[in-house]
C-alpha cells in the first residue's frame, strides 16, 4: 500500500522486518525485492510523490570551496529520488576499482567486482539496459569503453502501482525521519515527522538509510549527536570521504574516420586507461568522451591548430573537406582521491524540522589534476602514435592554472561519506553495508562507496541493493525472526 | 587493362591524340573511363602529410606547443 502521508497511530502498533528511509533507486529496489520475498517493509520517503519547493527546500545547504554547486538541485526529495533527473547513464564498476592503487590514497574496497557481478543481470534488467560487452584495446594502455543508456528508469514512474500493490509493503510519503533511537547496541525505532509537524514513531527490527549521499551521512551525524555517540561509535570516517565524479572539458581533437572510435546516439566516444596504465601512471581512474563536434567547430579547430603547425594545419583541413576527418571536444569524467577533508558536517543553520543543514566541504586538489592529466595524455599519445589525428589539452590540465569555475564541474554523482571499509577506523559500513558497531542498521546508496571508479553510479547502487536484499534475507533466515 | 590504357593514351597524345587511343579500347567504355583516370593524372589534393607520427612510432616523446600534442615531426 501507498500513503500519502502518515495517519496517527498508524504506525503504533506494527513491527515491521525492515524500515527504509528513503524512495530512491536503492530503497525502492530494496522496498520491491524484500517484499516480494514475503518480508514485512515500511518504505519512508520524506518527500511527497511530485516536486515541491517546499520539500525540496529542505536540502539547501552550503557547498565549502572553490568549485561551488546547489545542494538543493543537486539531488530530489520526492518519491523515485534522484532518478526522477537521471540522465540514465549506465556502467559497471572495472575490477581495478576495488582495488589499492596508489600508496597513501585509500581507494580499497572490502568486496572486489566478483561479489558484485552476480547481481549486474539483474540491475541491468531492472534499469532496462542491454547487457555491457567488454571493452575493446586501443592500443596497450587505454580501452574503449560502452556506455549504456537506461530509457531512462524513472524509479516512481516504474515502481509505485509494485508498491501500492505489495499487501506487506507499507510506502508512507511525507514522512521525514529526524532521529534514530539506539538501545543496547540496536536500533529500536525511528522518530518520523508528518507535514502537520507531528512526531511519529516507526519500530522494526533492521533499519536501512537509502537517502542518498549526502542525507545518509547528515542523519547518521545528526541522530550521532542525539544519542551521544552510540549509533556510529567510532565516527572518525563518519562523513568523511565524500566524492564526486569531476567533470570538465579537458581539450579538443581531430580524428580519422577510421579510427576505431565508435560514436553513440550522444555522439560520444568512450575510452579509459587499462588497468595496468593506472598503476603503471600512479593515477586512479577516469573516463574520457570524444564528442563529435560539427564541420564549423571542427574548421575553427584546425584553423587554430593552423597557427602552431600550418602544414598540419592544411592537411587536416583538405582531410576535414573530404570528410575523412572529424572535430571532437575531449570531456573527461574521472575518479576523485577519497579525502578525510572532503566531507559532510552538519551546519549551523538549522531545517523547519530543527535538523541541522548539510554542509559540504569540497575540493578537487593536484592528484586530482593528475589523474585526468594522465588519462588525457595516454589518448593524445596514442592518437598520435596510430595516425588517427592529434589532439589538443586545456592549459589547466598540463598544469596551468587552476580548475575552471565556469564548466560542469560535477556530475551529481554523491558518493561516499558512509564509505564501506573492513575496519571502523577508516569505514562506517563493514562489507554487508552494516554500520560497525551496530547489530541492525544499514546503509544503501552510493554513499558506502569507500572509491568511486570512473563509473556513473546508478548500475552499482542497483547492484549493492539488491546484494543487500540478499544479506537481509540470508540474516533473517538465520535468525528467524522475519 | 588500365595501364595498357595508359600507354597507349600517351602514344596516342604523342601522335594524334585521345580518339584515337580510345578506338583501341571496346566501344564507349574508354570514354566512360576517362573522367575515372583525372584523379588518377591530377596531382593529389591532400598534401602529402605527417599522418602517422612518424617521431613518437620510433619511440621520440611527443611536443607541447600551445596545448597540442604533436608530433617532434610535425610542422
Amino acid at each position: 500500500m501507498l500513503a500519502e502521508q502518515i495517519t496517527r497511530g498508524a504506525l503504533a502498533s506494527r513491527i515491521f522486518d525492515v524500515c527504509l528511509i528513503g524512495a530512491g533507486p536503492a530503497g525502492i529496489t530494496l522496498a520491491t525485492e524484500l517484499g516480494a520475498r514475503g518480508h514485512s517493509v515500511l518504505l519512508l520517503e520524506a518527500g511527497g510523490a511530485s516536486y515541491e519547493e517546499s520539500s525540496q527546500a529542505m536540502y539547501a545547504g552550503e557547498v565549502v570551496g572553490a568549485l561551488k554547486f546547489a545542494l538543493d538541485t543537486s539531488r530530489l526529495r520526492y518519491l523515485g529520488g534522484a532518478s526522477n533527473h537521471w540522465g540514465g547513464f549506465c556502467q559497471a564498476l572495472d575490477a581495478v576499482d576495488f582495488e589499492s592503487k596508489v600508496a597513501g590514497i585509500d581507494t580499497e574496497w572490502p568486496i572486489r567486482r566478483h561479489h558484485l557481478d552476480p547481481y549486474l543481470a539483474r540491475a541491468e534488467a531492472i534499469v532496462e539496459i542491454p547487457a555491457l560487452p567488454p571493452d575493446r584495446p586501443y592500443g596497450e594502455q587505454l580501452r574503449l569503453t560502452t556506455m549504456r543508456f537506461s530509457p531512462p528508469v524513472n524509479f516512481a514512474t516504474k515502481y509505485r502501482a509494485t508498491l501500492e500493490k505489495l499487501p506487506n509493503v507499507a510506502t508512507i510519503l511525507q514522512a521525514c525521519v529526524v532521529n534514530l533511537n539506539e538501545q543496547g547496541g540496536a536500533i529500536v525505532s525511528v522518530e518520523v515527522t508528518d507535514p502537520d509537524n507531528g512526531r511519529h514513531t516507526a519500530r522494526a527490527r533492521r533499519f536501512v538509510l537509502c537517502s542518498g549521499g549526502i542525507e545518509n551521512s547528515r542523519m547518521l551525524l545528526w541522530a550521532n549527536h542525539l544519542n551521544d555517540g552510540r549509533v556510529v561509535r567510532d565516527a572518525r570516517a563518519l562523513g568523511r570521504y565524500w566524492l564526486e565524479h569531476p567533470h570538465f572539458t579537458i581539450g579538443e581533437a581531430f580524428l580519422d574516420e577510421r579510427a576505431p572510435f565508435v560514436f553513440d546516439k550522444w555522439s560520444i566516444a568512450w575510452s579509459s586507461p587499462t588497468a595496468q596504465s593506472i598503476r603503471d601512471k600512479r593515477a586512479l581512474n577516469a573516463g574520457l568522451r570524444l564528442t563529435r563536434r560539427n564541420r564549423e567547430a571542427s574548421r575553427q579547430m584546425i584553423a587554430d591548430l593552423s597557427c602552431v603547425a600550418p602544414e598540419l594545419g592544411q592537411w587536416a583541413m583538405a582531410k576535414l573537406k573530404r570528410r575523412l576527418f572529424c572535430g571532437a571536444m575531449l570531456r573527461a569524467s574521472w575518479e576523485q582521491a577519497p579525502r578525510a577533508w572532503n566531507r559532510v558536517v552538519l551546519s549551523t543553520d538549522r531545517d523547519r524540522h530543527g535538523t541541522p543543514r548539510a554542509e559540504l566541504h569540497w575540493r578537487l586538489d593536484d592528484f586530482d589534476r593528475h589523474t585526468v592529466a594522465s588519462a588525457a595524455m595516454l589518448l593524445a599519445e596514442e592518437i598520435l602514435r596510430r595516425g588517427d589525428g592529434r589532439v589538443r589539452l586545456d592549459p589547466w590540465v598540463l598544469g596551468r592554472g587552476s580548475f575552471p569555475t565556469d564548466d560542469e564541474i560535477k556530475g551529481n554523482h554523491h558518493m561516499g561519506g558512509t564509505r564501506m571499509s573492513s575496519s571502523s577506523a577508516t569505514g562506517v559500513v563493514d562489507a554487508d553495508c552494516k554500520v560497525h558497531g551496530l547489530s541492525n542498521l544499514f546503509v544503501a546508496g552510493s554513499s558506502v562507496f569507500p572509491s568511486s571508479g570512473a563509473a556513473n553510479p546508478t548500475l552499482t547502487i542497483v547492484q549493492l541493493a539488491l546484494r543487500l536484499a540478499d544479506r537481509l534475507g540470508e540474516r533473517a533466515s538465520a535468525a528467524s525472526v522475519l | 587493362m588500365w595501364t595498357a590504357f595508359l600507354h597507349r593514351a600517351a602514344r596516342a597524345d604523342r601522335t594524334g591524340g585521345w580518339s584515337q587511343a580510345s578506338l583501341h579500347l571496346p566501344g564507349r567504355r574508354a570514354f566512360l573511363a576517362i573522367p575515372l583516370l583525372i584523379p588518377l593524372l591530377s596531382p593529389p589534393l591532400i598534401p602529402p602529410a605527417p599522418a602517422a607520427g612518424v617521431a613518437a612510432q620510433a619511440g621520440l616523446r611527443p611536443v607541447e606547443r600551445a596545448g597540442w600534442i604533436l608530433d617532434a615531426s610535425d610542422r
